[in-house]
């Protein structure tokens, strides 16, 4: 059964601050699927089987499908959530990837407070900075930690260690070794910003 | 995905090889999965390359990708042809990010910055 949500009376984020609303079309019920639908792009919506996959992977690989999907045109989370029951405990970790960017402060503030669908995350990557010799009171200093959602924390490491044009072909994590603790803060927070979750 | 010859290839079979590249390339950094991505990227820097040296720069055929639903081949078409069609190119950028359209939104800021500051020369 596919459940379509349809675009029909569904807002872009464009179109609607608020982030629009979802609304099912009853006719579109298909098979074993929820689809969810966008006016742009239309053909990379996840599907979302009503069954919950088997592995973990595929869970997370949906999951993060459909948190993406809400990061660009909105909706109300509940609406998909109540359509394939196994995502209700994918939840925390969804809505948590949706958040507003935040200042640095209330990030770093938030590291004492953790909550589900968020992890900490060191604004200079904790391994490479370990293995080249900076000192733990920098590493896990209070100004170098930061509590950010669990999805964009993987979004954030995958940056680091995939190659990227803007650094010659090179992943960040390459590029930056050997670099000083003030150039790995730098880029790390640079991440932050372009990934929504620190304010510019 | 199979071995491939790009001196052999057509520039629109170029053009579908990156587009399967890119796809690709999504899939894999929804799974986290950097080796495969690692992978990919050095697949595509080799059909950009062999875009690049023919006559008349073939990476132009590229721009027919920027309406792609995807955004992972928008971004990377985009970044591909800055050199050849640069203002298309970087609105092609700057939809992604005011779409959020993440993580490629990452990339396009990150990109779009660089440009600015100069500190990356499109060749």
């Amino acid at each position: 059964m596919i459940m379509r949500i349809g675009r029909a009376r569904c807002d872009t984020r464009e179109d609607n601050p608020d982030g629009g609303q979802w609304t099912s079309d009853g006719n579109s019920i298909q098979s074993g699927r929820v689809r969810l639908a966008g006016a742009l792009p239309t053909n990379d919506t996840p599907e979302i089987p009503n069954e919950k996959p088997p592995t973990t992977r595929e869970r997370n690989r949906i999951a993060r499908a459909v948190a993406r999907w809400m990061s660009r045109y909105g909706g109300r989370i509940g609406r998909i959530v109540g359509k394939a029951y196994w995502l209700y405990e994918e939840y925390p970790n969804i809505r948590a990837s949706l958040d507003s960017p935040k200042t640095l402060e209330e990030l770093r503030q938030a590291v004492s407070n953790p909550q589900p669908g968020y992890e900490t995350h060191h604004i200079v990557e904790q391994g490479p900075a370990r293995s080249e010799g900076f000192p733990e009171s920098l590493i896990e200093s209070r100004e170098n930690k930061v509590l950010i959602s669990k999805y964009k924390h993987w979004d954030i490491s995958t940056w680091y260690s995939t190659p990227n044009e803007k650094f010659g072909g090179a992943s960040p994590r390459d590029y930056l070794r050997g670099k000083s603790w003030d150039e790995r803060t730098r880029i790390g927070l640079q991440s932050l910003v372009d990934h929504g979750v620190l304010k510019p | 995905m199979s071995r491939f010859d790009p001196e052999a290839m057509t520039a629109d079979q170029l053009v579908d090889r990156f587009l399967t590249i890119a796809l690709a390339q999504d899939d894999a950094l929804l799974m986290n999965d950097t080796v495969a991505y690692t992978r990919l990227y050095e697949e595509m820097d080799a059909v950009r390359n062999e875009l690049k040296r023919r006559p008349g720069d073939q990476r132009r055929g590229l721009v027919r990708l920027y309406s792609h639903p995807n955004a992972q081949v928008r971004l990377k078409a985009a970044i591909t042809t800055l050199a050849v069609t640069p203002q298309a190119a970087r609105h092609t950028l700057q939809v992604i990010s005011d779409r959020n359209e993440y993580p490629q939104a990452a990339d396009a800021r990150g990109m779009l910055r660089a440009l600015h500051e100069g500190t990356y020369v499109p060749s």
